[in-house]
């Protein structure tokens, strides 16, 4: 009898039907994926964790630790994050896995977060960036070529990491580089802000969604695309019964946001993989979009990356695939002119870097 | 992890002296009667190794929200430091390093 | 290959020979699990293709994925033991895991954390080799709410000089391939499952905490230490003390109200387990 994890996310009785040696794998699939604490609480809201023995239960039990463990440093930072905003006159406003987290969405529970994403207007990252500094919030890049990049070319500036504290943020202008194709108006963005807790703040639950989705379909690693699928899935089973007129602006605005091309993917992988459901008249017009020419390329090119990052679940191809991916990430975020030089610096100094920090173990010494 | 003093204070304690001070969330302590105690803060998730004074002073705080003044009105009883004038500026110097530290907040 | 590790099973896979002669030599007394059994952790040192194979380069293995960069075959035994202890030091947390070596003689056993370098290994090794079980040189892994230890007893790894040192002490002592040129220098590992329980599962009760440090030109000194910087201390060399949080505060307040927390500065091997045999309490067989 042979799993998958997507189905197990979906159906956690399942797990009943396998034997130690397909659970050993199905713990594997998930850890690398980045899955195994949503994993957790699939079961637990099922029922079926209790009735899995100790030894089992001890992996899922440690990824859940961490996932609490984030979540309650995520509560204490940005509370700090936001009171340093605030002397700016500014409002903290999380994006991604932070977002779902503090606001208490289903689309949070179990999901691991590397950094808090966070995002102000253009014109106010200067101002951001230096009292972020003066609150502990380092820049990492003393890499001058990295640095560059990253402030000509992206919509984010380098990572900031609290030294103290040991957790990073990002701190964007934008949810798309300013060299991608499509031209987001970050602008919009700040007109449907939800506030989840006095003064920290999320996008709206659509922008939400199409962020997610536009994440998905520009990011240049492949190692969390069946994660942010599963995000996206969590996120339209819930936020309809949220806000009843979800799924009427979902369209409208992300044609405002000139990511409608970003959200058919998403919609449409999501369904693939996960049974997401959706409402007809969406399935319409996402439908007469995927039957345009280019979708037995994109579905040749996605339907790889949404499996589980892990060798058991590779299909053939599934290296070229990835590959491609990674460029064409970066083709849609930069010109032409760009691109070549940039992945070859980026394997450059992967190589390099890898070299530099082989390490031994993980995570000792911080209190 | 940081140690607390209370003569190592960067803050001027005169400044401090009107502030009122609170702890948002009272950790746990871990004493073996020795000169210091370690203190695991629940709200930061931190632990320190604070001074017995530092955690003295805190234990009297709890989640009251007091000044300089009123914390030491309550402790001066059972601390003989001789001038109270001394006690007020040692009090405000400790008080001062766990706001450094995150621990305390002032108000 | 199923292999038993204290409460772990691990599988390991390897076709590279120094690593397959380097397991036959270190893990011969470990118990095998059954092959239905359910394994913790699938880790293996392969050499893949062509372009491996010409470089003499090989690659560590978890989750199906590689969280190293490729490594020469010369030091793909001492990867894989790095490997495996990768495996617990990330990803279990049942347990409050200190970063120490642990050694019991009959029921009560110490725990010696130290930073990397501090001669913790060394004198694990040389309590290895006079008559006490050692249960482990890398992860002292302590059950919250007891004062207990959970043995987890695989080879210990000894560094550059001290290989020399241990084989001057014991000429009895057993090791495996010796790795060069890592980024730690020279590595070997010494065979430490010497006594006939080394394998017991059973939790072992902890007694006393020992923070040893090499220094070769300072007086020798054994002597006791506060309990509260201690405790920090001990923290500060834990692997999962602050992702615990509450737990791994109360764990630890435990486990320092049970031991006497002792600073071991040494340089004389021979003078450093005899210290270690003194502790009160203890029934040292002679």
């Amino acid at each position: 009898m042979s799993f998958s994890l997507q189905e197990l996310l979906l159906n956690p009785h399942g797990i009943a039907n396998l034997d130690n040696n397909q659970i050993n794998q199905l713990l594997s699939q998930a850890r690398s994926s980045g899955l195994l604490a949503s994993l957790a609480i699939e079961l637990q809201l099922t029922g079926v964790y209790s009735q899995l023995p100790a030894a089992i239960t001890r992996h899922f039990q440690s990824a859940l630790i961490i996932h609490e463990k984030q979540k309650r440093d995520l509560v204490f930072d940005s509370e700090k994050v936001k009171l340093a905003l605030e002397t700016i006159g500014e409002k903290l406003v999380l994006l991604k896995g932070a977002a779902y987290i503090l606001a208490g969405l289903p689309v949070g529970r179990g999901r691991l977060i590397t950094d808090i994403d966070i995002i102000v207007p253009h014109r106010r990252i200067d101002a951001a960036e230096k009292i972020l500094n003066a609150s502990g919030w380092e820049s990492s890049f003393v890499n001058t070529y990295n640095d560059r990049y990253y402030r000509q070319w992206g919509h984010e500036i380098p990572p900031l990491i609290n030294k103290k504290r040991g957790t990073t943020l990002d701190l964007h202008h934008n949810i798309l580089p300013p060299t991608a194709g499509p031209n987001v108006d970050a602008s919009l963005l700040f007109e449907n802000l939800l506030e989840i807790k006095p003064g920290i703040f999320t996008l709206s639950l659509q922008d939400m969604v199409i962020h997610s989705a536009t994440h998905l379909f520009h990011e240049g690693e492949f190692h969390h695309g069946l994660r942010d699928l599963w995000d996206l899935d969590r996120m339209l089973r819930d936020f309809p019964d949220r806000d009843p007129m979800f799924w009427n602006g979902l369209v409208a605005r992300a044609r405002e946001l000139d990511l409608l091309v970003s959200l058919f993917h998403g919609l449409s992988y999501a369904q693939q993989i996960f049974g997401t459901p959706l409402p007809e008249r969406i399935i319409e017009e996402a439908g007469s979009w995927a039957r345009s020419l280019r979708k037995p390329l994109m579905d040749f090119l996605f339907l790889r990356a949404f499996r589980p990052d892990h060798p058991q679940c590779t299909l053939p191809y599934t290296g070229m695939a990835l590959n491609l991916l990674y460029v064409r990430s970066h083709f849609l975020r930069m010109p032409l002119y760009l691109l070549v030089p940039h992945l070859v610096r980026k394997a450059w100094m992967r190589r390099f870097n890898d070299e530099v920090s082989s390490v031994e173990h993980g995570g000792t010494g911080k209190i | 992890m940081r140690l607390a003093f209370w003569n190592n204070c960067h803050l001027c304690a005169n400044e401090l002296i009107y502030m009122k001070w609170r702890n948002d969330s009272v950790g746990r302590f871990y004493s073996s009667n020795e000169s210091t105690v370690v203190y695991f803060d629940s709200h930061s998730g931190d632990t320190h190794l604070i001074s017995d004074f530092a955690a003295y002073l805190m234990q009297q705080l709890g989640d009251q929200s007091l000044t300089t003044e009123e914390l030491v009105n309550k402790i001066s009883p059972s601390i003989d430091l001789g001038d109270s004038a001394d006690l007020e500026e040692a009090v405000s110097g400790v008080l001062g390093e766990l706001v450094a530290l995150d621990i305390l907040r002032c108000e | 290959m199923p292999l038993r590790v204290g409460p772990y099973i691990y599988n390991v896979q390897s076709n590279v020979p120094a690593v397959a002669a380097g397991l036959e030599v270190l893990y011969a007394d470990f118990q095998l699990a059954q092959p239905s059994d359910f394994v913790d952790f699938n880790v293996a040192i392969l050499r893949g293709g062509l372009s491996h194979r010409m470089r003499g380069e090989a690659e560590f293995i978890f989750d199906g994925k590689s969280p190293f960069d490729t490594i020469p075959t010369g030091q793909a035994y001492a990867f894989l033991e790095w490997g495996m202890n990768w495996c617990v030091s990330l990803h279990t947390n049942e347990y409050l895991k200190l970063h120490a070596a642990a050694v019991a003689m009959g029921d009560s056993a110490i725990i010696m954390p130290g930073i990397p370098g501090a001669g913790k290994s060394t004198l694990c090794a040389a309590l290895g080799l006079s008559g006490w079980r050692v249960l482990s040189d890398e992860h002292a892994m302590i059950p919250p709410n007891t004062a207990e230890i959970v043995p987890l007893c695989r080879p210990v790894s000894l560094k550059n000089e001290s290989i020399e040192v241990i084989r001057a002490f014991s000429s009895s002592a057993v090791f495996g391939p010796v790795s060069k040129k890592t980024h730690k220098g020279v590595v070997a590992h010494l065979k430490a499952d010497l006594q006939p329980d080394s394998h017991k599962m059973e939790n072992v009760k902890a007694t006393a905490m020992i923070f040893p440090r090499y220094a070769k030109d300072e007086t020798q000194q054994f002597t006791q230490r506060r309990r509260t910087d201690s405790f920090i201390l001990a923290a500060y060399h834990a692997f999962n003390y602050s992702l615990l949080s509450e737990v791994g505060f109360e764990a630890m307040r435990t486990l320092i109200d049970n031991v006497d927390c002792y600073d071991l500065v040494y340089h004389d091997l021979n003078w450093a387990v005899a210290r270690v045999n003194d502790l009160p309490g203890l029934q040292v067989a002679s």
